[in-house]
Order: C-alpha cells, then structure tokens, then sequence
C-alpha cells in the first residue's frame, strides 16, 4: 500500500469542509472493506484519505410517513437486524442478510456500499428495485439522486468530488408489492454474486401488471434496471412465456465479464434464469 | 514518509502507546509491533477470518483496518479470552470437541464464535453454518468446529466448563 496523509473529520460539517478544499487525489474512506482492498492491490492510490470512523452524526434508521431514511455510516448488520427494516423492508433486510460474511456486515457502511460503485455490491440491487434515494450533500447543499441513475460506470457515481453520501431514503409504501431476489453464487455463500436479481411487481385487482423493477448487478459495469423488460410487462398477467420473454430481453442488456464466478457467456444465461425465476416466484401464489 | 501519528490501543486490557504511519495495518500493527500473533494472515482480503479480532466489540477483520482508525478503541484477540490459567469455554471446547486441525485459523474461529455466542447463546446448526462462513478452515474441519461451538454454548449458558 502506498503511503497517504489521513484526515478524521469528528462530523459532517468538519468532513463537507475537507471535501471543499479536497483535489481529485483524495478519498474518502468509510468502512474500507471496499477501499482498503483496492489500496493494498494498488489499483487506487491516492494522495489522501478522509476517514469517516469518528464521525457521529451520519447514522440513524428513521421512519416519517412511509419514508424510512439510513445514515450512511449505519453498518449493514445492525440496517439488516433492525425491526423497522424488517417490517417494512424485508427484502432489504434480506439482502443484507447474504452480503459477504457477519464480519464485514459489521465493518462495511451503507453509504460505502452505495458510493463504493462496485457492481458486484449486494445491497444496491435491492436498494434500485425500491427506488432508493441517495442523499448527497456538499458544501453547497443536499441533492438528492435517485439510485436507479446513480451509477456511469465501474466504480463511478453521479458524486461530484465535494459530495459526501449523507444517507438512504426509501420513500412509499411497500407493503402490497411483491419482491424476489437472488443472489447466485456458484461457489462459496459468503462470494460476490455470479449475478444477482432483484424483482419488483405491482399488480392490479385484476392481477395485471401495474409496475415493475427488474434490476440486476454483477453483470455489467454497474448495476442496472432492465427498463425494457419492465415494459413488456406493462398491463399484462405475469404468465411463464411473458417471463421468459422479459428475462431474455434482460439477459441481453447484460455486459458480463469471465472471472472465476463464470464465463460471460455463463453470466448471461444465468442473468436470464434467475430474471425468469425470481418474475414468477414474485408474481406466483 | 507521511509522518507517525500518536495511538494509543488498549489490546486484551492492556494500554499501548504507540507511534504508527497512517498505512499501517491493524494486524501488522499487532503482530509486528506489538508481538501479539494471535491473528494470522490468511487472504488478506478480508474473506478467510484468520486475522479476526475484536474492535470496540465488533468483529474486524485486522487486515482490512488501520491501525490509526483503532485510535482509542478496546481491542480483543485470542490472546484475551483466557482467565489467567482458565481457558475461555469456547477454547476449552474447541479443544475438548478437537474443533481444530492445524491450528492457523483457530484464534478467528474462536473470536467470531465468541461474537456468536454472546449474541445467541444457543445458535441452531444453520445459524452457526451462516454466522461462521466468513471463517475458512483448509484443513476442512468444519463439523467439529460446529459441534464445538454448540458444545461452548451449552457450557456457557450452564455456567460450567466447556466439554
């Protein structure tokens, strides 16, 4: 690991302060189970760090109306263990539940999960299928980016250089949607997904299709909404033909790489297989 | 050189004062400068659990942190459960269950089972299969490990010894 100068801001304000005077040689570090390993391989070397372990006042799981917000430095064991979350987020608490190991859920944060842009992270899978938003703030203000156009590529986000994810909000209320996920590992559970899906769907009383989220990682340069899957689905009765035709719709805007999780060519069927299946568990009895 | 910043690190109840670089690595710092090699390194990825120790009462893996970052914290290794000559229940099980082979990733299983344990003292056989999977054994002994961590819970909610 190269050698970096490390700053530890106490709280937002003494963070938001060093990203404004920050050049695009500095990093901030949350957790480090992302950052530290691409540190020790060589593959980011910056200048500096700002590391986020003293700051206090950027946690918190809330509810107001229908609206849960996480402060970013929550870890991702204690969002999976808290009952708000299990109440009315059981597929994000699901999720969680088979990010990595016990150990790194205790280390890794949800705003490094978020802005780390890793493709392969569980947790923005589940968090796009709920039209998740991720709040920023900079010296200059809050913006809030909705997650589903957050990512531009491998490890980049819509963060200007002096934003600091300050938190998660999941607005609306979930409870009469129908979610499914998997995350496909073929080989150890605690590995990054081969692929991994998550599904949303909304149905009328007459069990038509109202909306739909279709949102895959680990098979392109970020995660993604397949929008065009979501739209054959559009006002139909999820039947087995349909979710085949959506999963192979969803299968082909994958742009997988081969890594020892599989071939590309592998991922893309997977991707395809899993879309279908979790379409029909989600829209299943 | 970036300049050595001023730690201080209580490790299994004793007080370090110490001078480390910003890059330094909590499990280089507590093996080379502090000579406590109870965590091991394995990947060094944090995915093995070889370097497994306690921060602040959670589990860390010491290869991913810094040094600096444990600035004041409570930190706990295998070397910190004993009491005095008394070995842990859950060492004792280990031992007794033969819950290790070549011994290399025994302080991390012993550390995350601990995590365990004080979080659900009678964890079922898929619970403790879920809590310990980011804790590789290549020696593959992973059904004495289970039946020892069983066995340390059982004797840590009846108060006896391990066995």
């Amino acid at each position: 690991m190269r050698d970096f100068q490390l700053d530890s801001p106490v709280d937002k304000p003494q963070t938001l302060q060093l990203l404004a005077a920050a050049d695009d040689d500095t990093r901030l570090l949350a957790g480090g189970t992302g950052l530290l390993n691409l540190l020790k391989q060589r593959l980011a070397s910056p200048g500096r760090l700002i590391s986020l372990h003293r700051v206090t006042d950027l946690g918190g799981i809330t509810l107001d109306g229908t609206t849960v917000t996480i402060g970013a430095l929550e870890r991702l064991i204690d969002i999976g263990e808290h009952p708000l979350i299990g109440e009315r987020l059981p597929v994000l608490r699901d999720t969680l539940a088979e990010v990595a190991s016990p150990r790194i859920r205790m280390m890794a944060t949800l705003g490094g999960a978020v802005a780390h842009g890793d493709p392969n992270q569980d947790t923005p899978v589940a968090l796009m299928a709920l039209d998740a938003i991720v709040v920023a703030e900079s010296r200059d203000g809050v913006t809030e980016l909705p997650i589903a156009g957050f990512y531009r590529d491998y490890y980049e986000t819509r963060l200007s250089p002096d934003q600091l994810v300050t938190a998660v909000r999941i607005p609306g209320d979930w409870h009469s949607s129908r979610f499914s996920h998997k995350k496909f590992t073929p080989g150890s559970r605690e590995d990054y997904a081969c692929v991994g899906v998550c599904v949303r769907l909304d149905f009328d009383d007459r069990n038509r299709c109202t909306d739909s989220r279709i949102v895959l990682g680990s098979v392109g340069p970020t995660v993604f909404r397949s929008r065009a899957a979501e739209e054959l689905l559009a006002g139909k009765a999820i039947t087995e033909n349909l979710a085949r035709q959506a999963a192979q719709i969803a299968a082909n805007e994958t742009d997988p790489v081969d890594d020892t999780r599989g071939s590309a060519d592998y991922k893309r069927r997977m991707a395809g297989v899993w879309v279908r299946r979790c379409l029909l568990e989600a829209a299943g009895p | 050189m970036t300049a050595k910043q001023a730690i201080s690190l209580r490790v299994n109840g004793i007080d370090h004062a110490i001078q480390v670089e910003p890059r330094r690595l909590l499990l280089d710092c507590l093996r080379d400068d502090l000579g406590i090699t109870g965590p091991k390194e394995g990947c060094g990825v944090g995915v093995c659990g070889a370097c497994t120790v306690m921060v602040d009462g959670r589990l860390v893996s010491a290869c991913l942190e810094l040094a600096v970052r444990c600035d004041g914290t409570d930190i706990v290794t295998v070397e910190g459960l004993a009491d005095g000559e008394t070995l842990h229940p859950i060492q004792q099980a280990f031992i007794d269950h033969g819950g290790f082979q070549c011994g290399i990733c025994t302080p991390g299983m012993v550390l995350t089972a601990k995590a365990l344990l004080d979080r659900n003292p009678a964890p079922s056989d898929d619970e403790i299969e879920a809590w310990m999977m980011g804790s590789l054994c290549r020696c593959t002994g992973y059904y004495k490990i289970a039946e020892s961590i069983r066995a340390a819970g059982k004797a840590m909610s009846t108060g006896t010894k391990g066995g």
